[in-house]
C-alpha cells in the first residue's frame, strides 16, 4: 500500500513540474515575450521592454520559472494585470461558485446515471432496455446551451420555480444558492448522467455474464439479488474511471453553463482573462485546473486501488 | 375566562392603536403610497468592465455607471448645453477666456466622509489630462495649467480661449475624485454621487447603495444592483422572469427576438437617442490604398446600407440608414434627401473605377472584433457585401482588449479598413500631431483648424458655422463612410419609470428612477 502510495505520489509530483513547465515555455512563446503579448502585437519595442522590466521579465528563464513555482506554492497567485485585483481575492469568490457547480452536476449525474444504468441493464436482460438507451443518447447529444435555455425558460420562466441565472454565495443565504445552483446542476449533469448510465449498464451487463455470477445464479440467486450482491461492486471499477474522466472534463462544460447562467465561476474568470490577454491570470488559472484535473486522477487511482483487490497482491 | 382576557387584550391594543395613529398625525395618501414602493431596482448589462477606474477604463460598461452616480462633474450640463452648479458652486473667466477660475463646493463630500478640497479637483483634471484615453484628454488640449489657487478656487490657465475646456467639465473628463483614492479605483471607487459602490464581484455583479453624505435630494432609489449577464438572450430570460427590472441598452444581436418575441409589448421600450452611436466605416489613411480618395468612394458606392441595417435585426426606428459620408449624428449634418445624398449605390460604377485605378484585385485587410457580438454581426454583413461586390477582403478578427489597445492609445495605426461604433464627435478628428492619429488616421490641418475654430467661437453662430465647415469638409475628403445612425433601445418593467437622457453620455442615472404603483 505505502509503496503503491509513495509511486503515484512520486508520479503526481512529476506531472506537475512536467505540465507547468509546458504551460510556463508556452506562454513565453505567445509572441515571443509576454511583455508584447500584453501590449499587443503592435506595440513598440521600448513599451514592451519597459514593461518586461517592471514585470521581472528580464531575468533568466530558470530563475523565473523558480519563483513562479514557489509562488504558487505558497499561495500567492499575484496580481491581475487587466483589472489589478489579487488573483487570491478573485479566486476567493470564484472557487466555490465553480466546485458547487461541479458538485452539483456530479450530484444530478449520479443521480440520472445509476438508477437508469441499472434500469437499463437489467431491461437488457429482458431483451428490451432500447428505450433507455435511447434517451441516455439524447442527453448526450443535448448541446448544453440549448438544455440550458430550454430549462430556464421552463422552470424559471413559466414556473418561476428557480432564478434563470446569477448567484448568492453560501454564506449569504444558502437557500437561495441552492435554488441558483438547480438549472445549472441540472444542465450540466443531464450529459454525465447519460454518459454514465451507457458505462454504468455496460459494466452491469459485462459483469453480470461473468462465471461466479452465473455460479450464483445456479444456486438460486434472482438477476436483481445477484446484482446487487456482486455484480454492482465489480461493475464500480470502470465506472470510477469513466466518474474520474468526467470529473476532469467538467471543465470545459462549466464554462458554457457559468457563462449561459451569469455564474461568477472560475471558468467564466478564464474566459475573461483570454479574452482581456490578462495572461499571467491564464497561466495560474490554468495551472490551477491542471492541478485539479490531476488531484482527481490520483484520487481516481486510489480508489481503483482499494476497490480492485488483485491490484495489492 | 379565557375569551374575556383575550377581548380585554384586543381592546387594550386597539385602543393604544388610535392613541399612536393620533399622536403620529395621519400620513397623506401618496406618502402612503410611496413607502409601499420599491426603492431598490436590478438592471442587466453584458459587459463586464473588468475594473472600475474610470481615468483608466473607457469602457462603455463603465461609463454608464460611474458618472452621475458614484461621481459628479465639476460643473453640469444639461440637454441644452446650459451649465449649473455642480462640484463647482460657481465659476468665472477672464475676458480672453484663457483663465478660468472655479469655486468649489466644499460644503460637499466624498462617500468615505471626507470634504471636497480644491486640492481633489486639481488632482483629478490631472489624471485625467495625463492619462491613457485621448477622448479625455481632448478638454485639456489648450491647459497650460491647473492649480488650487486657495483652499476652495481652482484656476486654470489655456493658452488659447476653448469652448471644449469648460463643456468638458461637465464630461467624464471633469468628474472629481479625491486624492486619497489614487491606486485604490479599481476596487474601491469614491466620489461625490448619491451612490458608492458596496460591492464589486466580477463577472457576477456591481452594486450600488444610497450614499449618505450626498448633499443633493435624497434618491427614491436607495439600492441598485447591475448584473453582468453576458449571454445576450439570458438577460431576456431574467428580465422575463422578472429578476431584473430593465435592460437599459441592448445589444444589437438580440434585436430581432425582442421584437419577434413580443418584448416591446411586455415591457417598457425606450429608444435613447442620447444613447445611441454611429456606425462607420473607417479606413486607415495612412496607408495605400486607404488614402486614396477614389478606392474610399468606390467602397461607399458597394455598400447597401439598407441591407446592413436589416441584417442587424434592427426595431424600425431605431436605426437611420444615410448614404452620404460625414458624421451624421452631428447637429451640423444635414439629413438625407435626394439633394444631400452624396453617393448612389452603383456597384458596378464602383467596380469599374476600381478597375481602372487598378485596385480591383487588391486585398482589402478587414480587422474585425471576435468578442462584441453586435460589431462582429455587422463585420460578418460588412465583408459578405464588399465580397459580393467581387473584392478580396481577408478578415482578421481580435478581442476588443487588443483591439482598443490598438487604435485608441494614439499607436500607429495598423489596420486597413474597420468598422467603428461610437459617438462620432467631431472633435475626435482633430490630429494637432501627425505621430500621434488616434484611430481615425485622418491628419488634416484644415479640418483641424476650423475644429479650433469654433472651439475659440465667441458666438453660437461662428460655432456653428465652423462645424459645419469642418463637417462638410470631412464629407469631401470621404473620411468615413457611416452606414447607419444606432439609437439606444431599452427594456423596463413597466412601473418603473424616470428615465431621462443622459447629461454626460451615456450615464444611467440611478436617482432619477423610481417606481410607480
Amino acid at each position: 500500500m505505502i509503496v503503491f502510495l509513495t509511486r503515484r505520489f512520486a508520479f503526481f509530483i512529476l506531472s506537475v513540474l512536467a505540465t507547468s513547465g509546458l504551460i510556463f515555455l508556452l506562454v513565453r512563446l505567445l509572441g515571443g515575450s509576454p511583455a508584447s503579448v500584453l501590449l499587443g502585437e503592435f506595440s513598440t519595442p521600448e513599451d514592451v521592454l519597459a514593461l518586461e522590466k517592471q514585470l521581472g521579465l528580464h531575468r533568466p528563464l530558470v530563475v523565473q520559472y523558480g519563483e513562479w513555482m514557489s509562488e504558487i506554492a505558497r499561495g500567492d497567485f499575484g496580481t491581475s494585470f487587466y483589472s489589478g485585483i489579487e488573483l487570491e481575492a478573485l479566486l476567493k469568490s470564484a472557487l466555490p461558485v465553480s466546485v458547487s457547480l461541479s458538485v452539483g452536476a456530479l450530484l444530478v449525474g449520479l443521480l440520472i446515471g445509476i438508477p437508469f444504468g441499472i434500469a437499463s441493464a437489467l431491461r437488457s436482460f429482458e431483451g428490451k432496455g432500447a428505450s433507455v438507451d435511447f434517451i441516455s443518447q439524447i442527453g448526450i447529444a443535448l448541446p448544453i446551451f440549448w438544455s440550458g435555455a430550454v430549462l430556464s425558460l421552463i422552470f424559471g420562466v413559466r414556473l418561476g420555480w428557480f432564478p434563470t441565472g446569477g448567484w448568492v454565495p453560501w454564506s449569504d443565504d444558502p437557500a437561495a444558492t441552492l435554488r441558483h445552483l438547480v438549472l445549472p446542476s441540472v444542465t450540466l449533469g443531464i450529459g454525465i448522467g447519460s454518459v454514465l448510465s451507457r458505462f454504468i449498464r455496460t459494466a452491469i451487463v459485462e459483469v453480470m455474464r461473468q462465471d461466479f455470477v452465473r455460479t450464483g445464479r445456479a444456486f438460486g440467486m434472482s438477476v436483481q439479488e445477484s446484482l446487487f450482491v456482486v455484480g454492482l461492486r465489480n461493475a464500480a471499477l470502470p465506472v470510477v474511471t469513466v466518474l474520474g474522466n468526467l470529473v476532469s472534463h467538467l471543465v470545459g462544460g462549466t464554462v458554457l453553463t457559468e457563462t449561459l447562467f451569469s455564474m461568477p465561476g472560475l471558468s467564466r474568470m478564464i474566459l475573461g482573462a483570454v479574452v482581456g490577454r490578462d495572461i499571467f491570470v491564464v497561466q495560474n488559472l490554468v495551472m490551477l485546473l491542471i492541478l485539479y484535473v490531476l488531484v482527481v486522477n490520483l484520487i481516481v487511482d486510489v480508489s481503483y486501488y482499494l476497490l480492485d483487490k488483485r491490484l495489492r497482491v | 375566562m379565557f375569551v374575556r382576557k383575550f377581548l380585554k387584550f384586543r381592546s387594550v391594543c386597539l385602543a393604544a392603536g388610535l392613541v399612536a395613529l393620533t399622536s403620529v398625525g395621519v400620513s397623506s395618501p401618496v406618502q402612503a403610497v410611496e413607502d409601499t414602493l420599491k426603492t431598490s431596482l436590478t438592471f442587466s448589462i453584458f459587459q463586464d468592465p473588468g475594473r472600475l477606474d474610470v481615468v483608466t477604463q473607457p469602457a462603455t460598461s463603465l461609463i454608464l455607471w460611474m458618472p452621475g452616480n458614484v461621481y459628479e462633474p465639476l460643473v453640469s450640463f444639461d440637454n441644452a448645453d446650459v451649465p449649473s452648479p455642480a462640484v463647482a458652486k460657481s465659476w468665472s473667466s477672464s475676458p480672453d477666456g484663457k483663465v478660468w477660475k472655479f469655486k468649489i463646493d466644499t460644503a460637499r463630500k466624498f462617500s468615505d466622509g471626507s470634504r471636497i478640497k480644491a486640492s481633489d479637483v486639481v488632482y483629478s483634471l490631472k489624471q485625467f489630462q495625463n492619462g491613457p484615453i485621448l477622448a479625455y484628454k481632448g478638454p485639456f488640449a489648450n491647459v497650460s495649467s491647473i492649480e488650487a489657487t486657495k483652499g476652495d478656487e481652482v484656476t486654470v490657465k489655456l493658452t488659447a480661449k476653448s469652448r471644449r475646456f469648460f463643456r468638458g467639465m461637465g464630461t467624464m473628463a471633469g468628474l472629481v475624485m479625491p486624492a486619497s483614492s489614487d491606486g485604490k479605483r479599481n476596487s474601491t471607487p469614491i466620489g461625490s454621487g448619491p451612490y458608492k459602490v458596496s460591492e464589486y464581484v466580477p463577472g457576477s455583479h456591481l452594486q450600488f447603495q444610497y450614499n449618505n453624505k450626498y448633499s443633493g435630494k435624497k434618491p427614491r432609489i436607495r439600492s441598485a444592483r447591475v448584473r453582468f449577464i453576458t449571454d445576450s438572450p439570458a438577460s431576456l430570460l431574467a428580465l422575463r422572469a422578472g429578476e431584473v427590472d430593465g435592460l437599459p441598452i441592448t445589444s444589437t444581436a438580440i434585436w430581432s427576438r425582442i421584437i419577434s418575441e413580443g418584448y416591446t409589448k411586455d415591457f417598457k421600450k425606450l429608444v435613447k437617442p442620447a444613447s445611441g452611436e454611429l456606425h462607420w466605416l473607417m479606413f486607415n489613411q495612412t496607408q495605400a490604398p486607404y488614402n486614396n480618395p477614389v478606392f474610399r468612394t468606390a467602397i461607399a458606392q458597394i455598400v447597401d446600407r439598407d441591407a446592413y441595417v436589416a441584417g442587424l435585426g434592427a426595431p424600425k426606428g431605431t436605426m437611420v440608414p444615410q448614404c452620404g459620408w460625414g458624421i451624421m449624428t452631428a447637429r451640423t449634418f444635414k439629413p438625407a434627401s435626394p439633394e444631400t445624398c452624396v453617393i448612389d449605390r452603383d456597384v458596378k460604377k464602383a467596380m469599374a473605377s476600381l478597375q481602372a485605378a487598378g485596385l480591383a484585385t487588391f486585398p482589402i485587410e478587414f480587422v474585425g472584433l471576435t468578442d462584441v457580438p453586435a460589431l462582429r454581426l455587422a463585420a460578418d454583413i460588412m465583408t459578405q457585401q464588399l465580397r459580393n461586390a467581387g473584392l478580396t477582403v481577408n478578415r482578421r478578427d481580435i478581442p476588443l482588449a487588443q483591439y482598443s489597445s490598438t487604435i485608441f492609445n494614439a499607436r500607429p495605426p495598423q489596420y486597413g479598413m474597420s468598422l467603428m461604433g461610437g459617438s462620432g464627435a467631431l472633435t475626435d478628428f482633430v490630429c494637432l500631431d501627425p505621430t500621434k492619429y488616434g484611430y481615425q488616421t485622418y491628419c488634416s490641418s484644415e479640418f483641424t483648424k476650423l475644429i479650433q475654430r469654433a472651439d475659440r467661437a465667441t458666438t453660437d453662430a461662428k460655432y456653428l458655422e465652423a462645424l459645419t465647415s469642418a463637417n462638410e469638409l470631412l464629407q469631401k475628403d470621404a473620411v468615413v463612410v457611416p452606414l447607419l445612425a444606432r439609437t439606444g433601445l431599452g427594456l423596463y418593467n413597466r412601473k418603473l419609470t424616470g428615465w431621462k437622457p443622459p447629461t454626460i453620455r451615456v450615464e444611467v442615472a440611478l436617482a432619477n428612477y423610481y417606481w410607480t404603483k
